[in-house]
């Protein structure tokens, strides 16, 4: 496999080279852009992206933390403060909440981490100008049909850049 | 990129990648002097360490003081750039685009000059570690009865929480310091970036994990400065134990926030020359957003007011009259005159827009509230028992100690914004690939 | 409650322990050096337990009403002064001043060795051998002259033993006894006179206030300065306490134109113009002849005839009393019975016509031989002015050569118009022995270091008799401290330096010859070496019954004693145009006559009723300040033709419009640290007006007038609002709705908290004087550092027991019925609801399984929230290491059952946790549990003089504390928050 790529500057012309080279069966397209644009997005949707399952699951520690903090100090410091009983429930709400929302902070961003890294282990080409105007879109074929798909990112308007790949 | 835009995405970068790493020497001596001031004001807890808590003004029954109060300040602060960052990001305002990486800046410098506020009014900083819950041997744990132990974990959850959010929504425009740099600095930034590169698939995450954290931090931010304020509602002291207290103070917060952002966006619009990115436009909404919050805010303080004026209940009364009249009298009047009727003007469209009434109401304002914090701390100088009552009169230490950490403050944004893009650079892009 | 059933069961544990030591530890006492020794480990004396305190019984000696006191020693060290509970004069109790005496031993200015004036005029160091030689030198060469009777000895009140040997001293040099002067400022002198004119009995007379319903007193401060203030509160407190003992409570009227802690504590308070009191009670004697409402048996007509002049109407015109009030009030002290009147003594120009007139309504009432009787020994008189002025004539004319000053500071005490400071400049050779350099010691040759009473022995009559016949025995309880030595030591020692026969080896060895006389007239079986050993161990000897004789005076002698009276009785203290105010100079119930400013305790314990700390103001009424012009801490300046001082003003409405007051005091020019140039002297400025029935001065006759001078200082008060602002803080009950409520009981809430044990506590409001006692006791008992007068100003001063001191309403004083002020001790209430403790963020502070809320200052970080929620305010937060201020060697008062608390920790009220433990311990040994009621007495509860504070177990249905929070005045104070305190206000009746 080889990878083609070729530098665009306006979103319309890389959307319109993802569309043709979807249309010519290579569905391995990446789109390196400055801001995400939501068509291109929507033409490359990913599979599946759960970042929530980090959050809500963070969260969820988040909370049985907090409780299980508060409740079980109470438990084991055994002392009356101004006549409240032992193990007083709202301070745990409010502790457990708090605790939710941090957990899901850490749940989040190691979600983030994660996801983006997953992909990103495949690329080794990166166009620099793509975090500043470019937009690049990114092919990946097999070894014999390289040529054809650079005339295909050319015609939709793309600057080659040379070809990687192993 | 074919634009009809007066502002390429080529002019952003170079623009906001401007106000980076190059010494003004205007700004050398602004960091000179901040950093001076922070230095005095450690002298100046270094002394309090040394001689004891009495060096600051507080004596019996006003426990707290300029500390707590400074510190409540701040924590109000920090919450106008969680306004800008997350809530009206779930809410699709667009024009915060530009005013939010400031904002949010804001919020995690401010939080940690809260965060250090616990520590400099503890009678023995020395064991503030015993308000942590940490496993020990002698099997001592917090009380977690008390708010101030809900404080901790409330406001070190939010400085987590902003300070991440501050660096994730940051990781687009490292990635774009470090395609503009060279050697060392490439190397930094690019470990910063955690190796963005702007993918269809990394914007994919980005943007779901965005929109998630900012729902984290929408929910977090209303019951931090609830829990602040619960410091007091949570007691029995008039002036102090009122159910009103956890609206009135977020927006207090909030209120004051926002006069904040708006004081530095005046000034880096200013200094930084970025008055085609930050326009009149965007400082309009936002003086108008601080209008509006400033109508709730007078509504709520009315509401903490005119209860118990009518009620009649003594021990209230004895607290208003304190601030009408008595040890908080200052406090009030200054809040009065500065935060209660100085805002009316923003009603206005010409008073919006003029950036030197918008910079010094701003400024106003904030003086304003920050008086109303030390106001509302010191209602224990008239507590339940009138033989207890008493005055309150600050020192050059916890002056000093003040004064440092807004010199902190400032330090901080100074060194913020030459380290860190202070503009969110491809959300502006973002703004005007919509606008076209 | 009478006397004899108040709780004891501690102090008589306390004195069987010390039976059982007793040897031991006089030994143990007598050996040690606490400066330098310590007790060998491996070589204790038998018996003597290390760390544990025994209790010596001796005689408080900071004024001369002669309370017996028990001081706790630990390993050397005395650490606190308590009554002592067998003691006839104060039955266990003791004053703020008496508690203090600690801090007199242990004074840092201390004169710690003989000082001599050198050539230059500066005091130099000097050995004690050197010291007597020099006066023996001086002595002798008198003796040389012929003159060896031109010496002089000024002492204070001396009684018994101590004047024996002063008077042998002077005996043995060859001059009179008297040259002995005996120096009192503050004296009852003209009580003697009128006593001696009206019965032939120059004595001071019991007064049973707890048998009577009703007591008029005149100017006589006798809950604060006046004779025996703690035995004559301790009768207060029964007098009032009508709803439980009593069959009624007693009813006090006072008159006095400034309001002292008696007319503040008093149900009337008259305020006449200084001067009129004799005619205003003569006035009462008036009605009550004139409608033949007194004695039966009168010359009716030679009454009215002598009292003609003081028809209640001219006597309302020249007093300022409203006749409608002097006819009630007349009518009242005929109908009430039985009643006590009390004259004060030396304010007024016609103190002996007061006196006699107040004696003469007590015949007339029937009150004489009942209320106010008379004992066959009683205490010696003290000087009076013309002895002073007969001295300083002396000095001046060279009759006195050679002075000694024994413990007294006329200096300081006597008017500046006298001129004595000039005349002692004329005499050779002046000795002072002091304990705290003073202004008189500052002015003599040789000071010599000295002894307090609680490294000496010593023997007093009290000053004021109280019915039963009392030696009082004091011993040194611990060591000397520095060089000191005690004055009678010293002087016979001078004795046999000159080589004149001694009358006895030392003063220890006299005083048992003398004691040895007191054996044989006591009746006591036993040798009269038991008979010393079993004084000492106890502090004296008092007979047990009653000492009192009926007198039986003629009328015809009354008569010429009222005629006599009514000569001065018949006008007010003069002043004029220029001179328009009266200076009231007046006993601070803090200082006494101002030798007890150097102690800091006392110089930080609030004045009861203007809260002031350290410093002395001049007190304005509020309209006098209005016309003046001046406002709290404007400096005026108040000036006789004697002479003018400067202060702060204080407005005060407890004085009247036409006086100015200034408390006696402060103003010493040298006192040690805590004193020196502090505040101001009235005594410097005032006239030489002396009553002319005893030649006493009087100290409120001065004609003054007052100018602002626009200068400004700080009056620090330790109180924030002196009025209740509608809380409900302070409340009172009308005797009516008491009646009504008779039989009612209280309920206050079950205990929440505690297995066994609760405790809780109960202060009856009508009971408690205001009289700081409590405050004192409480620091002594738990190191509660003394701040200084900048961290009082910043409201950083420490009180675990506060008595706060409400006005009532309006705070017009002067026309409000009822008592003036009203007192509330407040500390940590150890409510069940604590508010303090949920919101400690460390568990610094949390409820016990005795239901105490205690406090654990290791882990406190000092956030201050228990503080802000307390909603009253009795936390207290160390802003400083305040315990790092006390200066050597007053760090020994210690108590090392408490700790010290170090800098940035809250501290409170403990309910004196250490001493429940000790308890609480004590009777686990004995296998005894749970704790008898009573067998724990606070520190505040122990000392409070009028028995208001008791303190017990509330799971005991028969507790002392239990039952009284069950009555019906009971209330607790901020009930409405449901704190629930343990601490249970019986609330003060109101007329």
């Amino acid at each position: 496999m080889v990878k083609a790529f070729a530098a665009y500057s306006s979103p319309d012309a890389a959307l319109h080279a993802i569309r043709e080279l979807k249309r010519a069966g290579y569905p391995e397209i990446l789109c390196y852009s400055p801001i995400p644009y939501a068509e291109i997005q929507e033409e490359l949707k990913p599979k599946s992206a759960r970042v929530w399952a980090f959050s809500l699951l963070f969260a969820a520690c988040g909370v049985m933390f907090g409780l299980t903090l508060v409740l079980g100090t109470f438990y084991l410091m055994n002392l009356i403060t101004g006549g409240k009983p032992i193990l007083s429930i709202p301070p745990g709400l409010v502790i457990a909440y708090e605790c939710a929302n941090l957990f899901g902070f850490l749940g989040t961003f190691t979600g983030l981490v994660l996801l983006t890294r997953r992909w990103r282990r495949k690329l080794d080409v990166y166009e620099e100008r793509a975090s500043e105007d470019k937009l690049v879109v990114l092919a990946e074929c097999p070894d014999g049909h390289l040529t054809q798909v650079q005339n295909l990112l050319k015609k939709a308007g793309g600057e080659l850049r040379p070809a990687g790949g192993r | 990129m074919a634009s009809n835009h007066p502002i390429s995405f080529s002019d952003v970068n170079r623009d906001v990648l401007r106000t980076m790493f190059r010494l003004s020497p205007l700004y050398v001596l602004a960091v000179l002097v901040t950093g001076g001031l922070v230095a005095w004001g450690g002298y100046a807890w270094s002394v309090q360490i040394d001689y004891g808590m009495g060096m600051s003004g507080k004596r019996h029954p006003a426990m707290w003081f300029l500390y707590i109060g400074t510190f409540v300040f701040w924590i109000g602060v920090s919450h106008a750039g969680t306004l800008l960052s997350a809530i009206l990001h779930l809410l699709k305002v667009k024009w915060r685009k530009p005013l939010y990486r400031i904002a949010e800046a804001m919020t995690s410098i401010s939080l940690l000059c809260a965060a250090i506020y616990p520590l400099i009014h503890l009678g023995r900083v020395w064991k503030f570690y015993w308000l942590l819950p940490y496993p020990n041997q002698r099997e001592l744990w917090p009380n977690y009865r008390s708010p101030l132990a809900w404080d901790t974990v409330a406001v070190s959850s939010y400085l987590v929480g902003s300070s991440i959010f501050l660096y994730f929504g940051m990781i687009p425009d490292l990635a774009i310091v470090r395609d503009n740099s060279k050697g060392i600095k490439r190397t930094i930034y690019g470990i910063l970036a955690l190796g963005w590169k702007g993918t269809n698939r990394e914007w994919y995450v980005f943007q779901k994990a965005y929109t998630i954290y900012a729902c984290f931090l929408t929910a977090i931010v209303p019951t931090v400065h609830g829990i602040v304020s619960w410091d007091f509602a949570m007691s029995i002291q008039p002036g102090w134990h009122s159910t009103v207290f956890a609206p009135y103070f977020v927006s207090g917060a909030i209120f004051s926030g926002v006069a904040f952002v708006i004081t530095l966006l005046i000034l880096m619009r200013k200094f930084f020359k970025l008055k085609h990115l930050v326009t009149d436009d965007h400082m309009d909404k936002l003086a108008l957003l601080m209008f509006g919050i400033y109508l709730i805010w007078f509504y709520l303080s009315l509401m903490e007011v005119l209860p118990e004026w009518f009620a009649g209940d003594p021990f209230h009364k004895n607290v208003l009259e304190s601030r009408f009249w008595g040890p908080a009298s200052q406090h009030f009047w200054v809040m009065f005159v500065t935060a209660g009727i100085l805002p009316l003007f923003l009603i206005s469209r010409r008073f919006r827009r003029s950036m030197p009434f918008l910079f010094v109401s701003s400024i106003l304002i904030n003086l304003g509230m920050w008086a109303e914090r030390v106001m509302i701390v010191i209602s224990t100088t008239r507590s339940f028992i009138p033989a207890s009552w008493g005055d309150i009169q600050a020192t050059w230490v916890d002056s000093s100690i003040v004064i440092g950490t807004f010199a902190m403050f400032g330090f901080l944004m100074l060194i913020f914004c030459k380290l860190f893009p202070s503009v969110s650079m491809y959300e502006v892009k973002e703004e005007i690939h919509e606008s076209e | 409650m009478s006397r004899e059933s108040k709780p004891k069961a501690q102090n008589k544990i306390d004195r069987r322990e010390f039976l059982a030591v007793a040897a031991v530890a006089a030994t143990v006492a007598a050996c040690e050096q606490p400066k330098k020794s310590f007790i060998s480990p491996i070589s204790y004396p038998e018996g003597y337990l290390p760390g544990a305190p025994t209790w010596v019984s001796t005689t408080c000696g900071m004024c001369p009403a002669g309370c017996g006191i028990q001081v706790k020693v630990l390993d050397g060290n005395a650490k606190k002064i308590e009554g002592n509970p067998a003691h006839p004069v104060n039955h266990g109790r003791i004053c703020a001043r008496g508690q203090a005496g600690l801090q007199l031993l242990y004074h840092p200015d201390r004169v710690t060795q003989p000082l001599k004036k050198a050539t230059a005029g500066a005091l130099q160091p000097a050995t004690w051998p050197e010291a007597i030689e020099l006066v023996v030198a001086r002595l002798r060469t008198l003796r040389e002259q012929g003159q060896s009777d031109r010496v002089a000895v000024v002492t204070p009140h001396l009684t018994a033993g101590r004047k024996a040997l002063v008077d042998a001293f002077l005996r043995a040099l060859g001059a009179g006894t008297d040259k002995h002067i005996v120096h009192e400022i503050l004296n009852a002198e003209p009580l003697r006179a009128a006593n001696r004119l009206l019965f032939e009995r120059a004595e001071i007379p019991v007064y049973r206030l707890d048998q009577a319903n009703l007591v008029i007193s005149f100017g006589a401060d006798m809950l604060g300065t006046w004779l025996s203030p703690v035995h004559y509160t301790q009768d207060y407190g029964v007098f009032r306490n009508g709803s439980t003992g009593r069959e009624r409570r007693g009813r006090w009227v006072h008159v006095e134109p400034h309001l002292s802690l008696t007319a503040a504590n008093a149900d009337v308070w008259l305020a006449p113009k200084p001067g009129t009191e004799a005619a205003v009670a003569l006035a009462l004697a008036h009605v009550i002849v004139r409608d033949g409402l007194g004695r039966g048996d009168l010359d009716a007509t030679a009454w009215k005839e002598a009292l003609a002049a003081f028809d209640p109407a001219r006597v309302a015109e020249l007093s300022g009393v409203q006749a409608d009030r002097l006819e009630s009030l007349a009518r009242e002290l005929a109908s009430v019975k039985p009643a006590c009147v009390v004259a004060g003594t030396n304010q007024a120009s016609n103190a002996t016509a007061l006196a006699a007139a107040a004696q003469i309504l007590n015949w007339l009432t029937g009150n004489l031989n009942d209320t106010v009787r008379f004992q066959a020994e009683t205490a010696p008189a003290a000087a009076d002015l013309a002895r002073l002025s007969r001295l300083k004539a002396s000095l001046e004319g060279g009759q006195v050569k050679a002075i000694f000053f024994i413990d007294t500071d006329p200096l300081f005490t006597l008017p500046g118009r006298l001129g004595f400071a000039n005349a002692l400049g004329k005499a050779d050779f002046r000795v002072a022995f002091a304990t705290v350099p003073n202004d008189t010691s500052a002015a003599c040759d040789l000071v010599l270091p000295l002894a307090t009473y609680l490294e000496s022995w010593w023997d007093a009559t009290p000053a004021a008799p109280v019915g039963r016949t009392v030696a009082n025995l004091g011993r040194p309880v611990v060591s000397a401290m520095h060089e000191s030595r005690p004055a009678e030591d010293v002087l016979l020692d001078i004795l046999g330096g000159l080589g004149v026969p001694r009358p006895a080896a030392n003063f220890e060895t006299f005083l048992r010859e003398r004691w040895s006389s007191i054996h044989k007239g006591s009746g006591q079986k036993g040798s009269s070496d038991e008979f010393w050993q079993a004084a000492v161990a106890a502090g004296g000897w008092w007979s047990q019954k009653d000492s009192t004789l009926p007198v039986t005076p003629k009328e015809s002698r009354l008569l010429d004693g009222l005629r006599e009276a009514a000569g001065a009785a018949s006008r007010s203290e003069a002043t004029s145009p220029e001179y328009k105010f009266v200076l009231y100079a007046y006993p601070s119930t803090r200082f006494y006559d101002g030798r007890h400013a150097a102690l800091p305790w006392l110089q930080e314990l609030p004045d009861p009723l203007t809260t002031v700390v350290w410093n002395s103001p001049v007190e304005l009424h509020p309209d006098a300040a209005q016309t003046l012009g001046v406002k709290d801490g404007d400096v005026v300046r108040v000036e006789s033709p004697e002479g003018a001082i400067e202060a702060p003003v204080l407005v005060f409405p407890g004085i009247r419009p036409d006086v100015v007051g200034v408390p006696i005091g402060q103003g010493h020019r040298e006192n040690g640290r805590y004193a020196s140039g502090r505040g101001i002297n009235p005594l410097s400025i005032l006239s030489l007006k002396t009553d002319e029935g005893s030649g006493s001065l009087a100290l409120a006759a001065t004609a003054v007038l007052v100018k602002p001078t626009g200068k400004r200082a700080r009056v620090v008060r330790s109180q924030g609002s002196p009025y209740d602002m509608g809380t409900g803080v302070i409340q009172t009950i009308s005797a009516k709705e008491l009646d009504a409520a008779h039989g009612v009981r209280h309920t206050p809430p079950k205990p929440l908290h505690g297995e066994q044990v609760k405790w809780g506590m109960t202060i009856d409001l009508d009971r408690c004087t205001g009289c700081g006692a409590c405050m004192v006791a409480c620091s002594a008992e738990n190191n509660i550092p003394v701040v200084g007068e900048d961290h009082c100003s910043k409201r950083r001063d420490f009180r675990w027991i506060r008595v706060e001191r409400y006005w009532p309403d309006g705070g017009n004083l002067l026309a409000t019925e009822g008592p003036a002020a009203r007192f509330l001790p407040m500390m940590c209430q150890h409510c069940e609801n604590a508010p303090c403790e949920p919101v400690c963020p460390v568990y610094a502070t949390s409820h016990n399984q005795q239901g105490l809320n205690v406090m654990v200052y290791d882990r406190c970080v000092g956030t201050r929230y228990c503080s802000n929620n307390c909603p009253y305010k009795v936390r207290y937060f160390n802003w400083f290491e305040f315990q790092k201020m006390w200066a050597a060697p007053l760090e020994r008062q210690h108590n090392p059952e408490v700790r010290v608390r170090m800098d940035g920790v809250m501290e409170k009220c403990t309910f004196c946790i250490q001493r429940i433990r000790t308890a609480s311990d004590r009777a686990k040994d004995g296998g005894r549990r749970p704790l008898a009621d009573g067998e724990v007495l606070t520190a505040c509860q122990q000392s409070c003089p009028a028995d208001a504070i008791v303190f017990g177990n509330l799971k005991d249905p028969e507790a002392r504390a239990t039952r009284q929070a069950q009555d019906a005045r009971g209330y607790r104070v901020l009930e409405s928050l449901n704190t629930v305190p343990s601490l249970t206000y019986l609330r003060k009746v109101t007329a």
